[in-house]
């Protein structure tokens, strides 16, 4: 799986796709972390009252099927998508959180567990450039990733992220983000403009910064071993299909 | 004493030092720094922040929801506070 690009992901493509056709960019950043936050929960387990609920093979679970591996395909873009606009009629919303959903699935087939690009056809496609670990849970998870090749992957989409700097400044937020969708209209009503900015560069802030929190916490603070090899990191057992 | 002396002996009254007016006064006075000084400035306080603190605690800290509510206290909670306080 991917951890920061999720986050940089609408950024980007908003500064490509952005001129030809409207799209929502809150859409599209849900879009892009809308498959790990229907999943991940169960991925790595959550607690409460002595409960614990986990899923009992995890990984499976979060890219297989049976399982919840529909959420990243790109028919599952497409099924989100028709359902969206025969809801709403927006055709912002429908393209962009399809565009968000395809992006966050073809990233992910960077990892040894891959996705199932075409679902319901339940071949695996994986390029197997860093450990899928997300069965470890989430701090074992973070650390691989980020002793593996998984960090430059998020590092590349950083500097994509930093090339496409003009996306950042509130002149393109209120000429190109803000009529593209209602949402900032309706959201503004709420928060005053300076806010709106605020949160609109909420999610490279967050992207940015918990790539530094986990570099420093992986490689600094403890000291989990770098391996830049194909499928790394190899000191964690990552999960295939 | 002539009205003419009274009327300087009114001159040179230093008045109180901190009247509500005066206050307010001088608060407009401080030098403004610059949007683009400042605004930046916060950014780079809300990121170092909260990285050091997501470092020892990073199970509840790195999540979206706690990342964008930490920013807006920053960029927009802290100067809306001071600009209160100002007024």
């Amino acid at each position: 799986m991917s951890w920061a690009v999720h986050d940089l992901e609408p950024y980007v493509f908003q500064r490509k796709l952005g001129k030809g056709i409207t799209i929502s960019f809150v859409a599209v950043l849900i879009g892009s972390w809308g498959p790990d936050l229907l999943t991940k929960w169960f991925v790595y387990g959550v607690g409460a009252f002595g409960v614990e609920l986990k899923a009992a093979d995890a990984a499976t679970f979060h890219r297989g099927w049976p399982g919840v591996g529909f959420t990243h395909s790109l028919t599952f873009g497409v099924v989100v998508a028709l359902l969206v606009y025969l809801v709403s009629k927006s055709k912002a919303w429908a393209i962009g959180l399809m565009l968000g959903i395809w992006f966050h699935t073809i990233s992910d087939v960077g990892d040894t567990m891959g996705v199932m690009l075409f679902f319901p056809w339940t071949h695996h496609f994986a390029l197997g450039i860093w450990a899928y670990a997300g069965q470890t849970g989430r701090v074992t998870d973070a650390a691989a990733y980020y002793s593996g090749l998984g960090w430059v992957w998020d590092a590349f989409w950083i500097f994509l992220a930093l090339l496409c700097w003009p996306v950042f400044r509130r002149s393109y937020f209120e000429e190109r983000v803000v009529p593209s969708d209602g949402f900032w209209a309706w959201s503004g009503r709420l928060f005053p403009d300076d806010a709106l900015v605020v949160l609109y560069r909420g999610a490279v802030f967050f992207g940015v910064c918990r790539f530094t929190t986990w570099m420093l916490w992986a490689h600094v603070y403890h000291h989990y071993p770098f391996d830049l090899s194909w499928g790394g990191p190899h000191w964690v057992d990552a999960a295939y299909p | 004493m002539s009205d003419e002396a009274s009327s300087v002996a009114i001159d040179l009254d230093v008045p109180p030092a901190a009247t509500p007016e005066r206050i307010v006064a001088r608060s407009r006075a401080l030098p403004r720094v610059s949007r683009r000084v400042w605004e930046p400035a916060l950014y780079a306080g809300a990121a170092v922040s909260y990285v050091t603190i997501g470092v020892f605690v990073n199970d509840f800290v790195l999540s979206w929801v706690v990342a964008f509510a930490w920013l807006l206290l920053w960029v927009w909670g802290v100067p809306t506070l001071i600009r209160r306080l100002r007024r």
